[in-house]
């Protein structure tokens, strides 16, 4: 009696646990996950002040911390400056809470296969009429 | 060049914080290394990152963390060893089919669980540096890990391990240590394979080669300190200096093969030889130091790198929470319903559900590993250990509800009444 409860048990909780387990592992497999970015960026130098935080950074220049879409970009400027945003359709946008002021704006595209990833985008200061935005390209320093 | 002053602080720091949160746990029934993980978190980003970001710079810059790590990788292989160590195959033999089916349950449950939610967090916050299949098994690990030395503490600390639930609970988690291990070292394995190792067949054949050395050569090593043991009453100084050279030789040759340090430790505990004397003695040659010093540097390694609620958004908590239940869902309701259809009573298949739910320390040293190998981004890693302070912090108040203290000293009693009549 006990020895068909054992293999009845045996079918319920362990053989029919680990044929949902195959079938997760199937169906993951179409899965995409995105892009990943977190890490530390090397800037390419731009002496421009209108760079804000990039004009005086020292290398590397940006670090990116991911939690799936959400970004926390934090500038090695002296003065640490971070910024809050999102990674949507291969895009990062964030801005910044505010720099003197004004707040700052990251906008770059994501491209490249994970370990030879690159940033192209500009930064720019929200209603800043001095300054036209700047462009920029990182790339990644390592995982 | 290191800074040997500021390693020293650091111990120190380290040290006085987890013998103080631990006794602070203790005082409110928790195991002392439950307060010992507090405390390593405690000194991370969590608080003292939050609360005093130039003083934690200050006593834990990012280049002096290395030194910080590799005294913490020594403590573990030698913590691994001591948890092969107190492994007793025997254990499982005496409790027969209920222990082997909810041992079995205990793990396949919360790994099927694990890898579903996969299905779910693996878009959100996983990225495309790991496969699906990466992440999906070792979140299925992670959450079927037990706790071995944690629940073995708890036993004792409630003088439950003389009782039948306190010894199945031990049967089952000892399954569930080698099995869990043996599932990680797979996963470690097919992960480092698939970011350009060696070839699989030469880490398959290494392995089998040092599996076979271990049994058949090095087991009967071990047998000649057990002999001598048994003959004097001693082990002499140059005797336990071989184990440890055997210990990092283990280590180094698993390491070396592709898997990971610690599975070489913690097989080299488990094929000690068992005889309880030995076993006593030579935990207490090692226990104090791993214990005491070695322990806590990686607790505060692993708080250093968990940020727990500071600064997430209320997605984070969300996932987090999705996580916990989860992992108390599988593991709990897994083994508590295997225990019940294998015809244990309610009250004691709820006691061995709740047991076999502390992760603790167990958990902290998986979502390490993994967050070094990068299957796990240091989000999910925060949510992870979370999960394992929340499994652990439970078990204690749980345990106490279902099963208290004086019933169990009662069926105690009642077997040791039994065994004497």
């Amino acid at each position: 009696m006990f020895k068909n409860n054992l293999t009845f048990g045996y079918v319920l909780f362990v053989g029919i646990p680990l044929l949902i387990l195959i079938g997760t592992l199937r169906a993951g497999a179409d899965l995409s996950a995105l892009p990943a970015v977190s890490g530390d960026w090397t800037v390419e130098p731009t002496p421009n002040k209108c760079a804000g935080p990039l004009a005086n950074a020292s290398q590397p220049a940006l670090s990116i911390y991911q939690t799936g879409s959400n970004l926390l970009i934090a500038f090695n400027d002296p003065r640490k400056t971070t910024l809050a945003g999102k990674l949507e359709d291969g895009s990062v946008t964030a801005v910044s809470a505010t720099t003197g002021g004004r707040a700052l704006r990251l906008e770059a595209a994501v491209s490249g296969e994970p370990g030879h990833r690159s940033l192209q985008g500009r930064l720019s200061f929200d209603g800043s009429s001095a300054c036209a935005p700047v462009p920029f390209r990182a790339v990644k320093s390592g995982k | 060049m290191i800074d040997l002053f500021k390693l020293i602080l650091q111990i120190g720091v380290i040290l006085l914080t987890a013998r103080i949160v631990g006794m602070l746990f203790k005082k409110i029934h928790q195991p002392q290394v439950m307060g010992e993980m507090v405390a390593g978190i405690l000194l991370g980003p969590t608080l003292l990152g939050w609360l005093a970001p130039a003083m934690s710079k200050a006593l834990f810059p990012a280049p002096s963390l290395g030194y910080l790590n590799a005294l913490s990788q020594v403590g573990l292989v030698l913590f691994m060893f001591l948890v092969g160590l107190s492994l007793n195959p025997k254990e499982l033999r005496e409790h027969g089919h209920a222990a082997v089916l909810t041992s079995h349950v205990s793990i396949v449950t919360p790994f099927c669980l694990g890898s579903l939610t996969a299905l779910f967090l693996y878009p959100r916050l996983s990225d495309d540096s790991v496969s699906f299949m990466g992440f999906a098994l070792f979140m299925g690990a992670a959450m079927s890990i037990t706790a071995f030395p944690v629940l073995a503490r708890i036993l004792t600390e409630r003088d439950l391990l003389r009782s039948r639930m306190g010894t199945l609970a031990i049967a089952c988690a000892a399954v569930d240590d080698v099995t869990g291990w043996c599932i990680l070292a797979y996963i470690i394995l097919l992960i480092r394979t698939t970011h350009g190792g060696r070839p699989i067949w030469v880490t398959l054949g290494g392995l089998l080669v040092y599996i076979f050395l271990m049994l058949l050569g090095i087991k009967r090593l071990l047998a000649r300190f057990e002999t001598s043991f048994l003959k004097t009453g001693r082990i002499t100084e140059n005797a336990l200096a071989c184990m440890v050279l055997l210990v990092l030789a283990s280590a180094l040759t698993t390491e070396a093969l592709g898997i990971h340090l610690l599975f070489g430790a913690f097989l080299m505990g488990a094929i000690m030889p068992k005889s309880p004397d030995f076993i006593q003695y030579v935990l207490h040659k090692f226990e104090p130091v791993t214990v005491l010093v070695l322990l806590p540097l990686f607790f505060a390694y692993s708080g250093l790198r968990t940020n727990i609620g500071i600064g997430h958004n209320g997605m984070w908590w969300v996932f987090a929470s999705i996580v916990i239940v989860v992992a108390i869902a599988g593991k709990l309701g897994g083994s508590m319903i295997a225990a019940r259809f294998a015809g244990i009573g309610w009250r004691d298949a709820a006691s061995l559900g709740i047991l076999m739910n502390t992760r603790g320390l167990m958990e902290l040293v998986i979502l390490n590993i993994g967050l070094d190998i990068g299957v796990i981004s240091p989000a999910v890693f925060s949510m992870m250990v979370l999960m394992a302070l929340v499994t652990t912090f439970m078990t204690t108040p749980l345990l106490e509800w279902a099963y208290p203290v004086h019933l169990m000293r009662n069926e105690v009693d009642a077997l040791a009444t039994e065994r004497v009549a």
